[in-house]
């Protein structure tokens, strides 16, 4: 299988008195693996290279991890990344890091000499290929975590000309000219970060192949365009937005990844039978879409504890009362959960809302056809509601 | 009889030289987070 850039969980463990862990990959396929305490991919996490036979040590402290043993491969990686983290975990711990600019840029500044140290005096792991693929890793780590640090939401934000000279020479035409960033676990989001920075600073809002411009390498950019199809909520739109770039769809696995994208969206598509809800209202009394045969539709997908829902509240009142005596029924689906349904009900009557107000509860179908995956969501039918 | 031997005889070799031959990589740790914690083993793919 082609690597991708993304990763794959493939265990996880409790830990036992002291902290200790344990995971054991039987017959591992060799490449870098990473070891965190939080299943969002991407937040910080421990990179290790798996080969062969072996035992790999992992002490972590804080955000600070120890590795030793397994391959020599791994001691290689181990020995870089005690370097790297002196960058590598301000950037990645993302916001969880206080600091601005003002702390991350001199310790940026005094790593420097340290990484060019490294580089210098690597030593071999025995194994060229690793040897050339830790060569270009350490250059990519370092562009990542400079440019990431940049992304990350801060209370203040440098200007161009305090950035460390390191910035201005991220951007290389010799850089992602082949797949090899796609051996990362974070490959294409790093591969995404460093487009975005290519363009950065250059005027007009930025599109997407201006950013491509940045990466050499029709497979690389096969990789971009795709992971960006989550973007899209309109089929039409997707298929539309993608035909300047079928020729970019170079690997089988790309193209599955479109046609899936496709798929996804059908739900979505011009007219195609909105989803068919059935829930009970506020008076036990069951609606469906069905029941709304001939009214134009809106749909409010909220819950008591959400709180941009919440101050959607006036302007959906004021929308009810513009369209009253319209064909138009607004209706509002709470997915509370099952235990909470006397607190939606509390909150319906304290709040005097209006329009149809129904309870969903644990019933997910409706948000799992439309695949939501947060609130608010308003949508609406524009044709009439069919049976 | 003799083939019920040298069959047993042939599963055990088997599974024997799987037992050398899947190579099994241990990654053991500790960590410092409180309390009980689940840790996830990711792979680059």
């Amino acid at each position: 299988m082609p690597d991708n850039g993304s990763l794959e969980q493939i265990a996880t463990a409790k830990t036992m008195a002291g902290g200790a862990f344990a995971f054991s990959v039987v017959n591992p396929q060799e490449g870098f693996y990473y070891v965190s305490d939080n299943s969002n991919v991407n937040m910080l996490n421990h990179r290790i290279y798996v080969k062969g036979n072996a035992t790999i040590e992992m002490n972590i402290r804080g955000s600070k991890a120890t590795l030793s043993g397994g391959s020599k491969e791994n001691q290689l990686l181990a020995s870089w990344q005690a370097v790297y983290e002196e960058i590598g975990n301000p950037s990645w711990l993302g916001t969880q890091y206080r600091g601005t600019y003002e702390d991350f840029f001199p310790i940026f500044e005094s790593f420097m000499p340290k990484y060019e140290a490294f580089r210098r005096n690597m030593k071999s792991s025995g194994n060229k290929q690793f040897d050339d693929l830790m060569r270009f890793v350490m250059v990519n780590d370092v562009d990542a975590a400079a440019i990431n640090f940049l992304f990350m939401p801060r209370s203040k934000h440098p200007k161009k000309e305090q950035y460390p000279a390191y910035y201005n020479q991220i951007v290389q035409s010799v850089k992602y000219t082949d797949t090899r960033v796609l051996k990362l676990g974070d490959g294409v989001r790093r591969m995404s970060a460093y487009a975005m920075y290519s363009v950065m600073g250059k005027g007009e809002r930025p599109n997407k192949d201006d950013m491509m411009k940045a990466l050499g390498n029709d497979t690389l950019k096969g990789m971009y365009v795709v992971s960006g199809l989550g973007g899209y909520r309109d089929q039409a739109a997707l298929i539309d937005g993608m035909k300047p770039y079928q020729h970019l769809l170079v690997t089988d696995s790309l193209k599955a990844r479109y046609e899936r994208a496709v798929k996804d969206l059908t739900s979505f598509a011009k007219g195609v039978k909105a989803f068919n809800f059935s829930y009970k209202d506020i008076n036990g009394k069951t609606v469906s879409l069905a029941s709304l045969k001939g009214k134009v539709v809106l749909v409010d997908m909220w819950a008591t504890w959400c709180g941009p829902c919440k101050e959607q509240i006036p302007h959906l009142k004021k929308l009810e009362e513009e369209v009253k005596g319209l064909d138009i029924a607004v209706v509002s689906i709470s997915v509370d959960k099952d235990a909470d349904k006397e607190k939606w009900e509390a909150f319906v009557k304290e709040k005097e809302l209006t329009g149809m107000q129904l309870f969903a509860g644990s019933n997910k179908d409706m948000m799992e056809y439309y695949k939501i995956n947060g609130i608010p969501v308003l949508w609406y039918s524009i044709r009439k509601a069919r049976s | 009889m003799m083939k019920k031997i040298f069959f047993l005889a042939a599963m055990a070799a088997t599974l024997k030289s799987f037992g050398t031959i899947l190579p099994t990589v241990g990654i053991q740790g500790t960590t410092d987070a409180k309390g009980p914690k689940t840790m996830y083993l990711f792979r680059a793919r």
